[in-house]
C-alpha cells in the first residue's frame, strides 16, 4: 500500500473500509517539503475546538512525539494541525505538517497554540495580534502533568494559560484544550479602534409584521370535497385567508370547475379520493404542483389510509397533513415516492384579531364561571363530566356553568346557562376555565377549533388524558371516572393563582403560535416547499 | 415587651404594608392602562384609590397617577383586580353578567312567547321579566311587546332578569341595553351598591305617570295596537346569527 | 373594699343562647370582683323567664341578681335601667354570646389607661371587632360547634396586644367606664329606643368630650349573632345612621379615615401569621432575587422549579425588590399542598441604589434574617441589591451560595462588552475599560476599582460559588481568587417542559426544503443582530432564509423574516411551523449557560453559536452543532452556504442534539440541597443519584 498525499488531476478514488483505492495514473507524492497552511486546512464546519501544535526551535528528534501528539488528539475530536520548522521523519495519519510561519498561524486562527519550545510561545505572542481570543498551552518539563497558568488579572502571563510535561498524555490536554478555547479573551479591544457607531435605539417593529417579504403572486384553487366535516372546511377557508395574504389568489370549489383547475399554480385535493375527476386533474396538471390534502375520511376505522386515498396521495407526489401523525401516516402508508410535510391548522387572521381584542379587554367575573363543550361520541366520559360538574356546583355557591352547544345536559339546573350559538368572545373570554372531551376530529387526532380558540383568550382548559398536552392544559387522568374531573375542576376553581399561571400560559403559547405572524410562517414554509419540489 | 413579641408585630406591620402597597400598585396599573377619556372608569378606580390611601397620601399620588393616564397598556397587561370580596348575592351575578359590553348599539327588543311570558331581547340574549309593573313599564316605554315562537326564544341564550336594582344611594333602576333606567315612583326593588351601579351609564328615566298615561290611553283606544309581525324580530335575530 | 364590676345581660328570647351565656360568665369569672346582673325584658317565651328565676335562685361562683321588667321596654331602656341599678364599671352583654377565660380582667385592665369609656374585646361578628375569616374558619365559629375556647387561647397567645384605639364600641360586648356614663348619662333610650346606634350615639358623645374608645385585642368573646335581616331592621339601621350623621358633623370623615387607617389591621395581620407558623423543625433557604419571583425570566422560572423539586426538605421564602422596598414572600411547605405563602414588605428603595453598599438594603437583610431562621441563603441576582448582601451575610451562620448568572461582580458593565460592542474579556489594561465605561455605566475607572475592592473584601462571605459552565468560572477567576473548593458546577435544568416538547429533527425537512436558519433572542447587537444582518444581506443570491424570533431592538435587514416575540414554551412548535432546520447565536456577549440553546436542543435543532463562552463549551462537547466567531461575519456566511450545500452535516449535527441527555431543573435541585446543608447536617434519606451530564449520549 502507497502512502499518498494527493491524487493527480484525472485520477479518481474509491473509499473501501480501511483503505481506498485509486484508479488511473499513477498516484504522485505530494510537493516536498513544509508549505504555509492554506485556508482549506480551516475545517469546513468548525465545531471541535482548533489547536495548532506549533515548534520553532528545530528538533528533529522530537518530532515523531509531535506527530503522535496531533494524531491522538484527532482521535480525540480535537481539530488539531502541525506546524514544524522541518520536514518530520514519520509520517501523520490525520494531517500534512504545515510551516512554522506568522501565515501559517494566522490563516489557521486556531483557539489554542500548542507550544512546542519556548520560542513558539514568543512566536505566538508576536503574531496573534488581532486573533484575540488565541490562547496557548506551553510544554515545560517532562512530567506527565497538566495544569492551568492563572490568567487572574495582575498575574496572567500573557496568553499562556496552560502547561503540560512531555510525559503527558494528549488525553489530559483535551479538557484543557476545550477549557481554554471557551474561556475570556486574552487580547483586549483596541480603545483607539472605532468599531461602529453606537447604535440607535428604535422603536420595537410591530411583531405582527409577519414575513415581510412579498412572494409574486400565484393561483390556486383549493378544491374541497362534498363529504368532508364542517370543521375541516373550516380550517381549508382559514389556510386560504392565510395563502391570501401571501400574494396567492385561492379559490374554494369542487371538481365541477375543472377549467380553473388544470390552469392554477397550485391545486390542493382535499376530501375527493376516490373521485375520477380528481385523477384526471392530476394527470391533467402533468407535474405541477398538485398537493394532496389528509382528510378526515382518507383514514379507515383501522386507522389505516383508504386505498383511494394511498392511490391519490400517490398520483400528486406532494401531501400535507394537520399533525404529524397524519404526515407520518401518508409516509408510510403511500409506495410511491411522495414528500409529505405538517400544514397545522391555523385560526383565520380576522378571527383571531376578535378573540385576542375580547382576551385582552375581557371584565373579570365576579364569580367562577366553568364552561362545558360536550361531546356527542363519548357518553361515558360527558356522563362523569356532569356528574362532577353537578357536585362542584353544590359545593361551590360562586361557580357557574356555561353549556356550549349542548343538548339536555345539566338541564333545570338554575346555575346553568345554555348557550347554543357560539358564544360572543366578549362572553368567553370571561370563562375562568373551559372544560371539553368532545370535537375532535376523531382519526386525524385533531383538536376542535374552539379549543385553539379559547386558548387565544387566556382560558384554560381542561381534557381527558389522552389529549396532547400543552401550555395552559389539565390533562384528566381517568376521564370516565367523575371523580377525577371534580378534583381538577375543584382545583381550578379554588386556587386562583394557579387558574392565573394556566391562563397566562395557554395565551402566551396561543399568541405564538395563531397569531397572523405564524400562520405567514406557516405559509412561507408550505410555498418554500412546494417551490422546492418543483425544482 | 418581649423579642418574640417585637418580631411579630414587625412581621404582621410588613404585612400590612405588602397589602397596602400592592392594592395601590394594582390600581396604579389600572389607571395607566385606561384609554384616553374613559372618565367613568377613572372615577371607579379613583374612588378605590382613596379607600386604600390615607388623604394626605392620595392627593399626592394623584398628581403623579393623573400625569400617567394615557399611556398605551403594557405587553401584556396585567390581570385587572377582581372586585374586592363581598356578599355574592344573585343581584351580582346579573350585573355582572351584564357589564363588560357596554350601552349595546343596537336597541333591545321587547317580545312575548307564546305563553305570555315577556322578555327583552338583548343582541343574543334573552331576559325575562319576572315582575309585571316592570313589563308595563317597558311596553310603555319599548312599545308593545312582539309574539315569537318558542323556537326563536331557545336559538337565544339565557340572561338575566329585567328586574329592579336599587343602590344605597339614587333611586332604584333596571339595566337595558346596558344602560341603568332609573325607575320613578316604585318600591321594593333589589340592593345593590353604589360602585356595582355605578358600571353603567345612566339612561333616560322611566316615569310611573307615562305607564298611568299608557294605561289611560289604552282604555280609550279600547284594543291593543297590531303587532309587528313576528318575521321582523325573527328575521333580525336570523340576520345577524345565521345558522 | 371595691366596687365590683356589673356584667348586664339583657335578656329576650333566645333560651338556649341565654343559658350558655350565663353559663360562660359564671364559669370563668374573674380575678377582679365582679357580678352578674340579668334582666328579663319581659320575654315572649316563658320558659326563658322561668329559666332566668331559677338561674337567679341557684348558687354561683359569682354574685347573681336578676330583675325583670314587666312589660317589654326594650334594649336600651332595659340597659339604662341596668346602669342606674349599678354603681361601678359595667359591661353590657348581648345574650348571645359566650365569654372566655380571662376576659374580664384584660378588659379591665384595658379600662384602666388614661381617658378610656369604653373596651370592646374581638369577636366572630361584632362590626369593626371582626376577627379575620381564616380565624373564624380555623376555629368553625361559623358552624354549629364552634371551638371557642380553643379560639380564645389562640388569640391570646398570638395577639400583639397594641390595644388599638377606635372610633366607637361594639355593643355585643362593651365594657363602660362609670366615670364616663355619670358624665355622660346612660344611652339616647329618647331617640334610640328602638336599638340600632344607640352605643354608638354613646361612643361619640363620649369622644366630643375627650374620651377614648379601645379594642382589647388580646381577649375573644364568641357573638352568635346572624338574626333576622328584614325590612325593619335595614329601615331601623337607616334611621339610626341618619341620626348619628346628623349629630355628630366629625362621624363621616373619622369613619373615612378609620377605613383606610384601620387600627385594627396589624393586630389582626398577627393573629393570620399565627395561624399558619412554619414549622421550625424544617429547614429553609432564603433565595435572594434581583425581580418578582412570578415574572417570566428564566431565572425566575429556574428558582420556581428548584422550590418546587426541593419541597420535601426545605421551606423557601424568598427576598425581591419592589419600587417601594423589599417583599419577603415565605413558601412554606405543609404535606401535598400548595405552599403557604405570605407577602412582607420592607424598607428599600431598590430602584435608586446609587452606592455601591446601600445600607438600607443592608439593614433590611439583616432584619428578615432576624425576624425568622434561616439555614442557607442562596444569592440568585444582586442587581437591585447592591453589594449590601455580601455585607450583611458576615455575620450569618449558615450556608451562603451565590449563583453566577451573569458577570455582574466582575464587572457593572455585565455583558462585558467594550462599548457594548465587542467581547472584552475582562482586560488587565485598565485604561480600556476606563474608555468604556463612562458611556455605557456612566462609572469612572476609580470607579471600577472600588466595586472590584469592595467585592474582593467579602469574597470569603460566600461558602458555595455556582456556575452553570466552566466558562462563567473562568471568566470570575480573571478578577478574583476565588478557593477552587468553593466553585460548583451545576448546568442549569431545562426550564421548559422538556418531555412535552422533545422531538428530532424531521430529516425530510433538512434534505428537502429550503434551508432556513432560525436567529433566536433579542434583535439587537449584544445578541448579535448585526452579524445576521450582515449575513442575510449577503445570502440573497440563494434560496437561504434567515429568520429572527424574538423582540427587536434595532432595525433587521430586509431579508431577514421577522416573527416577534416568542414563548420558549412552544419555541419547538414554532420552529417546526416555521420549517427552521438550525438554529444561530452569534452573541459577541459570552453567555453563562445560554438557555436557548436549550430549548433549541430540546427541539431537535443543531446550533451555530459563538466560539467561546457557554455556548461553545457545549457545543463543542456535544457536536451538536457549529462555532464561529462573530467578528468575522463572513465565515458565518461561508459556513451557512456550506450547510445549505452539505445537509448531511445538518443531520449529524442534529442526530447529536435529540441524544443529548436534558434534564430538568428538578433533577439537578439535589446538587443545591447538598450545598445548603451545613457541614455537619445529616443528610436526607431520599439523596439524589448523579443523573449523566449533558454531553452524554441518552442510550
Amino acid at each position: 500500500m502507497t502512502p499518498v498525499d494527493q491524487l493527480a488531476p484525472g485520477q479518481s478514488a474509491r473509499n473501501h473500509e480501511a483503505r481506498v483505492a485509486v484508479a488511473g495514473a499513477a498516484p504522485t507524492a505530494g510537493p516536498d517539503g513544509l508549505h504555509d497552511a492554506t485556508s482549506d486546512s480551516r475545517p469546513v464546519f468548525p465545531w471541535r475546538p482548533l489547536v495548532l501544535v506549533l515548534a520553532m526551535t528545530d528538533a528533529p528528534g522530537e518530532w515523531a512525539d509531535a506527530v503522535a501528539l496531533v494524531d491522538d488528539l484527532q482521535d480525540l475530536d480535537v481539530d488539531a494541525r502541525l506546524a514544524l520548522p522541518s520536514v518530520p521523519a514519520e509520517r501523520s495519519r490525520t494531517v500534512r505538517p504545515a510551516r512554522s510561519s506568522e501565515s501559517t498561524l494566522r490563516t489557521l486562527r486556531p483557539d489554542v497554540v500548542v507550544a512546542w519550545d519556548a520560542e513558539a510561545v514568543a512566536a505566538a505572542e508576536r503574531w496573534a495580534t488581532g486573533l484575540r481570543t488565541l490562547t496557548v498551552i506551553e510544554r515545560a518539563g517532562d512530567g506527565a502533568d497538566v495544569d492551568t497558568v492563572s490568567w487572574r488579572i495582575g498575574r496572567a502571563r500573557g496568553r499562556v494559560r496552560g502547561q503540560f510535561g512531555s510525559g503527558a498524555p494528549a488525553r489530559d490536554l483535551v479538557p484543557l484544550v476545550h477549557r481554554l478555547a471557551a474561556g475570556p479573551h486574552p487580547e483586549a479591544p483596541d480603545p483607539n479602534v472605532v468599531i461602529r457607531e453606537p447604535q440607535r435605539k428604535w422603536d420595537v417593529v410591530d411583531p405582527k409584521l409577519g414575513v415581510h417579504h412579498r412572494p409574486s403572486a400565484r393561483t390556486c384553487t383549493y378544491v374541497i370535497g362534498d363529504s368532508t366535516p364542517p370543521a375541516s372546511r373550516r380550517a381549508a377557508e382559514a389556510l386560504a385567508g392565510h395563502l391570501g395574504r401571501a400574494n396567492v389568489d385561492v379559490t374554494l370549489g369542487d371538481l365541477s370547475s375543472p377549467a380553473l383547475a388544470a390552469t392554477a399554480d397550485i391545486v390542493l385535493l382535499q376530501g375527493v379520493a376516490g373521485d375520477s375527476a380528481a385523477r384526471d386533474l392530476v394527470a391533467r396538471r402533468a407535474g405541477r404542483p398538485t398537493v394532496f390534502v389528509l382528510d378526515e375520511n382518507d383514514i379507515g376505522a383501522d386507522g389505516r389510509l383508504t386505498a383511494e386515498a394511498v392511490d391519490l396521495a400517490g398520483r400528486c407526489g406532494a401531501a400535507i397533513a394537520p399533525t404529524d401523525a397524519g404526515r407520518d401516516l401518508l409516509r408510510a402508508g403511500v409506495d410511491r415516492p411522495l414528500r409529505a410535510i405538517t400544514v397545522a391548522p391555523v385560526v383565520a387572521a380576522e378571527r383571531y384579531r376578535a378573540l385576542a381584542a375580547a382576551g385582552r379587554d375581557a371584565v373579570p367575573s365576579v364569580h367562577e364561571v366553568i364552561a362545558w363543550y360536550p361531546a356527542t361520541d363519548e357518553p361515558v366520559v360527558d356522563d362523569a363530566i356532569e356528574q362532577a360538574l353537578r357536585a362542584v356546583l353544590d359545593a361551590h355557591p360562586a361557580v357557574r356553568v356555561d353549556v356550549v352547544g349542548g343538548g339536555r345536559q345539566l338541564e333545570g339546573h338554575p346555575l346553568v346557562r345554555r348557550l347554543s350559538t357560539t358564544p360572543p368572545p366578549a362572553r368567553a373570554a370571561r370563562w375562568a376555565m373551559f372544560v371539553t372531551a368532545g370535537g375532535r376530529r376523531p382519526r386525524l387526532r385533531v383538536e376542535p377549533a374552539t379549543l385553539t380558540e379559547v386558548g387565544v383568550l387566556g382560558v384554560p382548559s381542561v381534557v381527558p388524558a389522552g389529549w396532547a398536552g400543552g401550555p395552559g392544559r389539565v390533562r384528566v387522568e381517568r376521564p370516565e371516572q367523575a371523580s377525577s374531573w371534580e378534583a381538577a375542576i375543584s382545583h381550578l376553581v379554588d386556587e386562583l393563582p394557579t387558574r392565573d399561571a394556566l391562563a397566562f400560559e395557554a395565551a402566551a403559547a396561543a399568541e405564538c403560535l395563531q397569531r397572523p405572524a405564524a400562520a405567514d410562517a406557516l405559509v412561507n414554509r408550505f410555498l418554500g416547499w412546494i417551490d422546492r419540489g418543483s425544482r | 415587651m418581649s423579642d418574640d413579641r417585637l418580631r411579630r408585630q414587625l412581621q404582621a406591620q410588613a404585612v400590612v404594608n405588602r397589602q397596602l402597597h400592592a392594592q395601590l400598585a394594582e390600581v396604579t396599573a389600572e389607571l395607566r392602562a385606561v384609554k384616553g377619556n374613559d372618565a367613568n372608569t377613572v372615577r371607579v378606580l379613583w374612588q378605590r384609590i382613596e379607600s386604600v390611601l390615607p388623604r394626605s397620601v392620595a392627593s399626592k399620588v394623584e398628581r403623579r397617577v393623573r400625569g400617567a393616564l394615557g399611556t398605551p397598556a403594557g405587553p401584556r397587561r396585567a390581570r385587572p383586580a377582581r372586585p374586592a370580596a363581598r356578599e355574592r348575592t344573585e343581584t351580582h351575578d346579573w350585573l355582572d353578567e351584564l357589564h363588560g359590553t357596554g350601552p349595546l348599539e343596537d336597541e333591545p327588543t321587547l317580545v312575548q312567547d307564546p305563553e305570555g311570558d315577556l322578555f327583552v331581547i338583548e343582541g343574543s340574549l334573552r331576559r325575562p321579566v319576572p315582575r309585571m309593573i316592570v313589563g308595563a313599564l317597558l311596553t310603555a316605554e319599548m312599545g308593545q311587546p312582539e309574539p315569537v315562537t318558542a323556537e326563536v326564544i331557545g336559538e337565544l341564550d339565557e340572561g338575566p332578569p329585567v328586574d329592579l336594582l336599587q343602590a344605597p344611594s339614587g333611586p332604584p333602576f333596571v339595566i337595558v341595553g346596558g344602560r341603568r333606567r332609573p325607575v320613578n315612583g316604585l318600591a321594593i326593588p333589589h340592593d345593590v351598591e353604589d360602585d356595582q351601579a355605578e358600571r353603567f351609564e345612566e339612561g333616560r328615566p322611566l316615569r310611573v305617570y307615562r305607564l298611568q298615561q299608557a294605561v289611560a290611553a289604552k282604555r280609550q283606544e279600547g284594543t291593543t295596537s297590531s303587532a309587528a309581525p313576528a318575521a321582523t324580530v325573527v328575521g333580525r335575530i336570523r340576520a345577524r346569527w345565521p345558522g | 373594699m371595691s366596687v365590683p364590676v356589673t356584667v348586664i345581660v339583657p335578656v329576650y328570647g333566645g333560651l338556649d343562647d341565654v343559658v350558655a351565656c350565663l353559663g360562660s360568665v359564671v364559669r370563668h369569672g374573674a380575678d377582679v370582683p365582679i357580678e352578674l346582673l340579668v334582666i328579663d325584658d319581659a320575654s315572649p317565651q316563658p320558659e326563658v323567664a322561668v329559666f332566668v328565676d331559677q338561674f337567679g335562685e341557684q348558687d354561683h361562683p359569682i354574685p347573681v341578681r336578676v330583675l325583670h321588667n314587666p312589660q317589654n321596654v326594650g334594649f336600651v331602656r332595659t340597659v339604662n335601667r341596668g346602669l342606674a341599678a349599678t354603681k361601678g364599671d359595667v359591661v353590657i352583654l348581648n345574650s348571645d354570646t359566650q365569654v372566655t377565660a380571662g376576659w374580664l380582667d384584660r378588659m379591665v385592665e384595658a379600662a384602666a389607661a388614661d381617658d378610656v369609656a369604653t373596651v370592646t374585646p374581638l369577636t366572630n361578628f361584632g362590626s369593626i371587632c371582626t376577627i379575620p375569616a381564616s380565624v373564624i374558619d380555623a376555629f368553625d365559629l361559623a358552624g354549629d360547634a364552634p371551638r371557642i375556647d380553643e379560639c380564645a387561647q389562640f388569640v391570646a397567645r398570638a395577639s400583639l396586644g397594641l390595644r388599638p384605639d377606635v372610633i366607637t364600641g361594639v355593643g355585643f360586648c362593651m365594657l363602660m367606664r362609670r366615670d364616663a356614663i355619670d358624665v355622660l348619662g346612660g344611652f339616647d333610650e329618647e331617640t334610640f329606643g328602638l336599638g340600632y346606634g344607640e352605643e354608638v350615639d354613646f361612643c361619640l358623645r363620649a369622644s366630643r368630650v375627650g374620651f377614648r374608645h379601645v379594642v382589647e385585642d388580646s381577649t375573644f368573646v364568641y357573638h352568635h349573632g346572624g338574626g333576622s335581616f328584614g325590612e325593619s331592621r335595614r329601615l331601623g339601621l337607616a334611621r339610626g345612621s341618619a341620626i348619628l350623621h346628623g349629630r355628630y358633623g366629625f362621624f363621616r370623615p373619622a369613619n373615612r379615615r378609620e377605613r383606610t387607617e384601620n387600627p385594627l389591621a396589624v393586630p389582626f395581620a398577627a393573629l393570620e401569621l399565627a395561624l399558619d407558623t412554619r414549622d421550625p423543625s424544617r429547614r429553609q433557604v432564603l433565595h435572594i432575587l434581583h425581580s418578582s419571583p412570578g415574572a417570566l425570566g428564566g431565572t425566575e422560572k429556574h428558582l420556581r422549579s428548584l422550590i418546587e423539586a426541593l419541597r420535601g426538605e426545605y421551606d423557601a421564602s424568598i427576598l425581591f425588590p419592589v419600587e417601594s422596598g423589599f417583599v419577603l414572600r415565605t413558601m412554606w411547605f405543609t404535606g401535598d399542598g400548595p405552599p403557604v405563602e405570605r407577602e412582607m414588605l420592607f424598607p428599600g428603595a431598590a430602584g435608586r441604589v446609587d452606592k455601591l453598599v446601600d445600607d438600607v438594603a443592608a439593614e433590611t437583610l439583616r432584619a428578615v434574617l432576624d425576624v425568622d431562621h434561616y439555614d442557607a441563603v442562596h444569592i440568585h441576582n444582586l442587581i437591585h441589591h447592591s453589594l449590601a448582601p455580601l455585607h450583611a451575610l458576615e455575620d450569618f451562620d449558615g450556608q451562603v451560595v451565590c449563583s453566577v448568572r451573569d458577570l455582574y461582580l466582575a464587572c457593572p458593565n455585565h455583558w462585558l462588552l467594550f462599548r457594548n460592542q465587542a467581547a472584552c474579556g475582562i482586560p488587565e489594561d485598565l485604561e480600556v475599560c476606563a474608555a468604556c465605561l463612562p458611556p455605557t455605566r456612566g462609572m469612572a475607572r476609580e470607579d471600577l476599582e472600588a466595586f472590584r475592592g469592595a467585592v474582593g473584601d467579602h469574597i470569603d462571605v460566600v461558602d458555595h460559588w455556582v456556575f452553570a459552565s466552566q466558562s462563567a468560572a473562568d471568566y470570575m477567576l480573571r478578577a478574583y481568587d476565588l478557593d477552587p473548593g468553593r466553585i460548583e458546577l451545576i448546568q442549569h435544568g431545562a426550564i421548559i417542559d422538556v418531555d412535552r416538547a422533545r422531538r428530532p429533527l424531521d430529516p425530510a425537512l433538512v434534505t428537502d426544503e429550503p434551508l432556513r436558519v432560525g436567529f433566536v433572542g433579542m434583535g439587537w447587537p449584544k445578541k448579535g443582530l448585526d452579524v445576521v444582518n450582515r449575513v442575510a444581506d449577503r445570502l440573497g443570491d440563494t434560496s437561504i432564509e434567515i429568520h429572527h424570533f424574538g423582540k427587536l431592538r434595532a432595525d433587521p435587514s430586509p431579508r431577514v423574516h421577522v416573527h416577534g416575540t416568542y414563548d420558549n414554551e412552544v419555541l419547538p412548535e414554532l420552529l417546526d411551523l416555521s420549517g427552521i432546520q438550525v438554529v444561530l447565536l452569534p452573541a459577541p456577549y459570552a453567555e453563562t449557560f445560554g438557555h436557548v440553546l436549550t430549548e433549541a436542543f430540546v427541539a431537535g435543532r443543531p446550533v451555530i453559536g459563538t466560539s467561546y463562552g457557554a455556548l461553545a463549551e457545549r457545543i463543542r462537547a456535544s457536536g451538536a452543532g457549529w462555532t464561529v466567531d462573530p467578528d468575522d461575519p463572513e465565515s458565518v456566511e461561508a459556513l451557512v452556504r456550506a450547510l445549505d450545500r452539505h445537509r448531511p452535516e445538518i443531520l449529524r449535527a442534529a442526530e447529536a442534539a435529540h441524544e443529548l441527555v436534558l434534564r430538568p431543573v428538578a433533577e439537578t435541585a439535589h446538587r443545591y440541597a447538598e450545598l445548603y446543608r451545613r457541614p455537619d447536617d445529616t443528610e436526607p434519606a431520599t439523596a439524589g443519584a448523579t443523573a449523566p451530564t449533558e454531553g452524554e449520549p441518552r442510550r
